[in-house]
C-alpha cells in the first residue's frame, strides 16, 4: 500500500509541469532554431568518423584505405624485384609507367626512359651474378630494354624537332645515340653481353633502325667507320659486327 | 533528425522543466533554462556526435545551465552560498530558497514529500529527487552529477533510507 501511496504522491509532484502554452511556445522556438542550425558535420577526427557514421560506408572506406596502403607496400617491395619475381610485373607495368607519366617535360621523360633502360641492364647484371640469366629471361629483358630505348629515341627525336621518318639531321641522331651510350655507362658490358649471346636482340636492332622500321641510315651513318650498312633484314652476325660500342672500345 | 528531436522534447520537456523549477524556484528562469537546454541538445545532435543516453545528456546540460545561473546570480542569499557539511557544491540543493518554495503549486501530500526531501542532507537531495520523481537510473544520475556510479548508488540508497525515516513511506 505504501508503494501505491508513494506512486500517488509522486504523481502529484509530476503535475508540476509546463502549461500547454509554454510547451508549444518553447517548441516553436526550438523548431526555428533547428531549421536555422541544420546538421553540421563535426570537425572530428578520422577515428570518430568511423565510430559515428554509417557503418557500411565506413567499412568500404576502410577497405579502400587498406588496399591503397597494401598497394603502396607492394610498390615499395617491387622496387628491387627482378624478372621472374612475383612483383616484377608491378614494377614494369605499374610503377615505371607512372614514373614516366610523372615526368612532365620531354627532357625529363627521356631521362626516365634512359634510367629504365639502365635498370633493365642492372637487373640483367644481378641475375647474371646469381647465375639466373637464362635465355628466356634475357629475351624478356632485351624486349623491355628495346622498348625503353625506342621510347627514349622517340622522345629525343621529338625534342630535336625531327621525326623518325625524317632523314635529316643525322648529326642529331648521332648525338642522341651517343647520349644514350653515355647513360649506359658501366652497364655497357651487360648491353654487349645481351647482344652477343642473344641471336634475336631487338635492342641492338634499335640502334640500327627506328621502331617504325623506316630510314635506318641516319642512325648508321654516324658510325660508318667500322660498320657495314645493314638493312632491317640483316643477319645477327652483321649486327654483332656492327655494334656501335665497338667503336669506343 | 528533427523529428527525433521533437519527439524527445515531447517526452522530456516536462521532466526537465520540473527539475529546473525546483532547482531555481523561478518560473521564468526555469522556462529559459529548459529552452536553452534543448537548444544545446540540438547542437550536439546536429553536430553528429553519438549520444549514448538522451535523458542523461539533457539533464546534464540542464544542471550545468543551472550552475551558470547561480554563478551569475551573485546576489543570492547567504543560505544558498554556504557549502554543505559534505563539502558539496551549493548547486546541489534541490530547493535553494525556502521562502520561495511555496510559489510552486503542489497538492498537500506532494508538498509534504518535497519538504521532506529538502530536509535530507544536501548531498542526498538531488539523487533522491532524480531517482524517485524523475525515475532516472543510477547510471544516468551518476553521469548527470559527474560522480562515479558506485558513489551515486550509495547516495541513492542512503538517501532513500533517510527519506523513509522522515516520511514513513
Amino acid at each position: 500500500m505504501e508503494d501505491k501511496k508513494l506512486k500517488n504522491v509522486i504523481g502529484q509532484i509530476k503535475k508540476v509541469s509546463l502549461s500547454q502554452d509554454e510547451k508549444s511556445r518553447i517548441l516553436h522556438n526550438l523548431s526555428v532554431y533547428a531549421d536555422f542550425h541544420r546538421a553540421i558535420p563535426s570537425p572530428s577526427s578520422l577515428f570518430s568518423y568511423f565510430k559515428n557514421s554509417n557503418k557500411k560506408f565506413a567499412y568500404v572506406l576502410a577497405s579502400v584505405i587498406i588496399l591503397i596502403l597494401a598497394g603502396g607496400t607492394a610498390v615499395y617491395a617491387s622496387e628491387d624485384s627482378l624478372p621472374g619475381d612475383l612483383l616484377y610485373p608491378i614494377k614494369t607495368k605499374v610503377v615505371e609507367p607512372i614514373k614516366v607519366a610523372l615526368a612532365t617535360t620531354p627532357a625529363a621523360k627521356a631521362d626516365v626512359e634512359a634510367s629504365l633502360a639502365v635498370e633493365r641492364l642492372k637487373e640483367a647484371e644481378t641475375l647474371d651474378q646469381k647465375g639466373k640469366l637464362t635465355p628466356n629471361i634475357k629475351k624478356e629483358i632485351d624486349g623491355n630494354l628495346s622498348n625503353d630505348m625506342s621510347n627514349f629515341f622517340k622522345i629525343k627525336n621529338q625534342m630535336e624537332g625531327t621525326t623518325t621518318d625524317s632523314t635529316s639531321s643525322e648529326i642529331e641522331n648521332t648525338k642522341i645515340k651517343a647520349e644514350f651510350e653515355n647513360r649506359l655507362g658501366s652497364h655497357k658490358e651487360m648491353f654487349n653481353k645481351l647482344n652477343h649471346e642473344n641471336s634475336y636482340n631487338p635492342s641492338q636492332k634499335m640502334l640500327q633502325a627506328t621502331s617504325t622500321g623506316t630510314s635506318t641510315n641516319s642512325y648508321i651513318r654516324g658510325n660508318a667507320k667500322n660498320m657495314k650498312m645493314p638493312d632491317s633484314r640483316s643477319t645477327s652476325s652483321e649486327y654483332i659486327k656492327g655494334n656501335p660500342f665497338q667503336n669506343n672500345y | 533528425m528533427k523529428e527525433k528531436f521533437i519527439s524527445l522534447y515531447n517526452k522530456l520537456s516536462d521532466s526537465v522543466f520540473r527539475y529546473c523549477l525546483f532547482r531555481v524556484s523561478d518560473r521564468d528562469a526555469a522556462l529559459d533554462i529548459t529552452q536553452e537546454a534543448f537548444t544545446k541538445y540540438w547542437d550536439v545532435l546536429a553536430g553528429g556526435q553519438k549520444i549514448n543516453n538522451d535523458r542523461a545528456l539533457i539533464f546534464t546540460i540542464a544542471r550545468n545551465l543551472i550552475i551558470d545561473y547561480y554563478r551569475k546570480k551573485k546576489s543570492v542569499s547567504l543560505e544558498a552560498m554556504t557549502e554543505t557539511e559534505d563539502g558539496e557544491n551549493f548547486e546541489d540543493f534541490i530547493l535553494v530558497e525556502d521562502n520561495k518554495k511555496y510559489e510552486i503549486e503542489l497538492e498537500t501530500e506532494a508538498r509534504f514529500l518535497i519538504n521532506k526531501i529538502i530536509e535530507l542532507p544536501k548531498s542526498y537531495q538531488q539523487v533522491v529527487y532524480l531517482r524517485f520523481v524523475e525515475d532516472l537510473s543510477p547510471n544516468e544520475i551518476a553521469e548527470i552529477l559527474g560522480v562515479s556510479v558506485s558513489a551515486a548508488s550509495v547516495r541513492i540508497h542512503r538517501g532513500i533510507e533517510e527519506l523513509k525515516k522522515l516520511t514513513g513511506y
